[in-house]
């Protein structure tokens, strides 16, 4: 079939499919493909082509016109990388290799996918375990996906470990305590109504449950469950000592202790991340990223993801090759793989009046695409530590120290910024110059 | 900040930034996880 007599041309669907052959034809010559049964797939589809009917014709005799929407009408469909075939992690086969001393063989399982519609492929070095993208459906690749759902379901998963009382001791003080907590005041006839048919006429009420039944200590229960279960619970509050030099050679510095540090435990926090619903989006095995344009064949890198970049490439390597393991379980043959850790703080105003702010440190993980990451309710973004700015009782010790200080912390009246903008306690310098000129800079 | 970084980079993180730590990913895997500080990205706060 000659695709350049424009009669052939002229019936749409055909000439469609036959610039798609044409080029995925190409693709084979140039490129490598590791995944068997393609280039038969595509000689089929040139063959069937062959085959293909001749354009109908209109009643006057001429080739049918095809008739295509204009090229702003029409949309491409998102469409996830072609996917890669994964093997279970299955280093035990490797074990047969100890007796062989002094010779490191690596063999690399090096694995290249398939090209999808828009010319792109992924270059793994290594086979992967998983392939968090290909479960992507079309609605978590279109920008309108939102990942509520995971998050109702991380909550809804330690709530199903509770009895359904509560955190009262039976179920009729729950539908007791209910009763008084819902949200009504008044002792209205509806209210009382209520009471009768819901709590005291229910099949659960049982009147021996009720002795020495208190209702202000089972409030105070319910205080206590619930501000127990809050993530609160999880920061820990420490004070941190700070260095503040005197500027003066004669004058040694002072220690100061700023309290109201929240933070977690950091490993707590990568484990919990790992362990979320979220995670089966998480890419454990790098891969470098291309795309082949479908004019002139140039293979071209993509960047744009950590788990797309050299540095995760590199480092997954590294701990691949050299990783330790520790003493307590020597011959461990799990998957080593990386946590891309990306941290961030900035002052937050947390109201819109008045001045409450926090200082958080945030964590993500640049395992997860950042289309997702990105989304504000996805979860993906974890609360590490919360900042103390430094409050009034230490600048009164402070300002003991030396009398150049005090004049610049009136102005701003915390002191959190100057060590942070001079680096570090270590290079405080108490000259006013100094300290207004670092303030031009970093203000 | 250094001195929070401090508190933050405790000796349980530091263990786990050495050998890894062990978790039994989603899709049901047991994962030797190492750590890696890819970006920092932090604001000199202005007030």
């Amino acid at each position: 079939m000659d695709v350049d007599n424009p009669e052939e041309m002229s019936t749409p669907h055909a000439s469609i499919i036959l610039s798609d052959s044409g080029q995925t034809m190409e693709v084979d010559d140039s490129a490598p493909s590791t995944l068997s049964g393609l280039p038969n797939l595509v000689l089929d589809m040139a063959e069937t082509q062959v085959d293909a009917p001749p354009p109908s014709l209109t009643q006057c005799g001429r080739p049918r016109r095809g008739y295509r929407l204009p090229k702003r009408f029409r949309d491409n469909l998102p469409e996830p990388p072609a996917p890669a075939p994964t093997t279970p992690s299955n280093s035990e086969s490797n074990s047969n290799t100890n007796f062989v001393r002094r010779v490191i063989l690596i063999v690399r399982d090096r694995l290249v996918t398939a090209k999808n519609s828009f010319g792109i492929w992924r270059d793994y070095p290594e086979r992967p375990s998983a392939d968090p993208d290909s479960h992507l459906t079309l609605e978590e690749l279109s920008n309108s996906y939102r990942h509520g759902h995971l998050q109702s379901q991380a909550f809804s998963d330690s709530e199903t470990q509770r009895p359904s009382h509560w955190p009262f001791l039976n179920g009729t003080v729950h539908c007791v305590m209910q009763w008084l907590n819902n949200g009504q005041t008044a002792k209205s006839e509806a209210e009382t109504t209520k009471l009768i048919h819901d709590v005291i006429l229910s099949p659960n009420f049982d009147p021996d449950d009720l002795v020495g039944f208190d209702a202000h200590r089972e409030n105070q229960r319910l205080d206590k469950a619930v501000s127990e279960s809050a993530l609160r619970t999880q920061f820990t509050e420490s004070s941190v000592n700070i260095l503040i030099l005197s500027g003066a050679s004669h004058v040694e510095g002072k220690t100061f202790e700023v309290p109201g540090l929240l933070h977690r435990d950091l490993t707590s926090v990568i484990r919990e991340a790992f362990e979320s619903p979220l995670a089966h989006l998480y890419h454990y095995s790098p891969f470098k990223l291309f795309q082949t344009s479908h004019r002139s064949e140039k293979e071209d890198r993509i960047y744009g993801e950590i788990f797309t970049s050299d540095a995760f490439l590199e480092e997954t390597e590294r701990v691949q090759r050299h990783g330790l393991v520790p003493t307590e379980d020597p011959t461990c043959k799990r998957e080593k793989a990386v946590a891309a850790m990306m941290l961030s703080s900035d002052a937050t105003m947390l109201t819109d009046f008045g001045t409450t702010r926090g200082w958080p440190i945030y964590l993500m993980f640049g395992n997860l695409s950042k289309y997702i990451r990105a989304q504000p309710d996805s979860g993906a973004m974890h609360h590490l530590a919360y900042i103390p700015s430094v409050s009034h009782p230490c600048l009164v010790g402070l300002s003991h120290l030396t009398n150049t200080i005090p004049s610049y912390l009136n102005q701003f009246g915390t002191l959190s910024h100057l060590f942070i903008q001079s680096g570090g306690v270590r290079k405080f310098r108490s000259s006013p110059i100094v300290a207004e000129s670092s303030c031009m800079l970093f203000g | 900040m250094h001195a929070v970084w401090m508190k933050i980079l405790d000796d349980n993180f530091l263990h786990a930034y050495k050998y890894g730590i062990v978790i039994k990913c989603v899709d049901g895997i047991e994962r030797r996880i190492y750590p890696r500080f890819f970006t920092y990205s932090a604001d000199y706060p202005e007030k």
